[in-house]
């Protein structure tokens, strides 16, 4: 449901960002979205048609890229994929992990 | 075709409110939980059970519950003479900064130690959204499964403290106490797990010192 909230504020960025009349009708946006999001793409893309937008965002398509989980082990420096519900370093099993990727939720750039 | 790099975080204004929240706060020194559970886990029980205690041990508190259209949590508080505010979310399926941006304007934060935030039952959406809280409290519950911490890891990787509530209802079920603990240490190493149950009123004092640790500690740093 969340989802429905994330379109809404995408929609709230863009129109700021593309008020400059060199910026024509968009084709696409491109997005960066971590595993840990929950977010589901298709939900994500009904959400985005559905919400109210102006005349040059109204064709848009969105192209998500989902971003895996990512950890650097602080005790032996690898830095692995890591599952979303185990971020022990899979490597040597340490719990001393920082969360390098997974968490982005970035509107990464529009096409005209 | 021409192509503009944004790089810009969605969540940005979402963020902006909470961190402005967290200023407020953290100026008045109020230690500030945001609890989330599944429906019916027990987060109004746990206020319940807990409220009076700290108010008769003197810590001044507001708790700020949030529900979809009812005022049925806030009114088991409300009879408790505990101060509550209700935020209605018109269906929205959590609270976001800018509904509690809303409701601090009407509480004196000067007198206050601590704010509970009750967050609308889910323990997808709300995990999203920082309020501007110092942590969020994962509440889980025997009936619900020991699976519950695998299938929703945000929320426990965003929380110092997990409770597994209704720990009474444990022989009639196939809970696993220890699977659920450990996979709960194996999204977050630095949570603290209590056991307990607000019905029997069994293991809630570990909890009280926790907040009124935690509140110790805040007034200190600020100091």
């Amino acid at each position: 449901m969340h989802e429905m909230k994330f379109a809404k504020d995408i929609v709230d960025i863009l129109e700021k960002e593309i008020k400059s009349p060199e910026v024509g009708r968009i084709k696409t946006i491109f997005l960066e979205i971590g595993e840990l999001r929950y977010i589901v793409p298709d939900i994500l893309i009904a959400g985005f048609n559905a919400v109210p937008k102006n005349k040059k965002l109204k064709d848009a398509q969105l192209d998500i890229v989902v971003i895996p989980l990512r950890v650097k082990c602080k005790d032996c420096g690898m830095l692995s994929i890591a599952d979303k519900t185990n971020l022990k370093c899979p490597v040597c099993d340490s719990d001393k992990t920082e969360l390098i990727s997974g968490n982005e939720i970035t509107i990464k750039g529009i096409e005209w | 075709m021409a192509f503009k790099v944004i790089e810009k975080n969605i969540l940005k204004a979402s963020e902006d409110t909470a961190n402005e929240n967290r200023e407020v706060l953290r100026h008045n020194n109020v230690f500030t939980v945001n609890i989330i559970s599944s429906p019916g886990a027990g987060k109004t029980s746990l206020i319940e059970r807990v409220g009076p205690v700290l108010k008769e041990e003197g810590v001044p508190f507001t708790v700020i519950t949030g529900d979809c259209f009812t005022t049925r949590d806030a009114e088991r508080i409300d009879v408790l003479k505990i101060p509550v505010i209700q935020i209605n979310t018109g269906n929205a399926c959590h609270i976001n900064g800018q509904l509690i941006k809303a409701a601090l304007k009407d509480v004196d934060l000067t007198k206050m130690d601590l704010l509970i935030i009750e967050n609308v039952g889910n323990l997808v959406c709300p995990a999203q959204f920082d309020l501007g809280e110092d942590t969020k409290i994962a509440l889980f519950s025997v009936p619900e499964g020991d699976d519950k911490p695998v299938k929703y890891p945000l929320i426990i990787k965003q929380s110092r403290l997990a409770l597994i509530n209704k720990m009474d209802l444990l022989e009639h079920s196939d809970f696993d106490v220890s699977f659920c603990e450990e996979s709960i240490k194996k999204i977050n190493p630095g949570i603290e797990t209590l056991l307990i149950s607000c019905k029997k009123d069994e293991g809630l004092d570990g909890f009280i010192s926790w907040v009124k640790e935690n509140i110790k500690i805040k007034k200190e740093r600020n100091r």
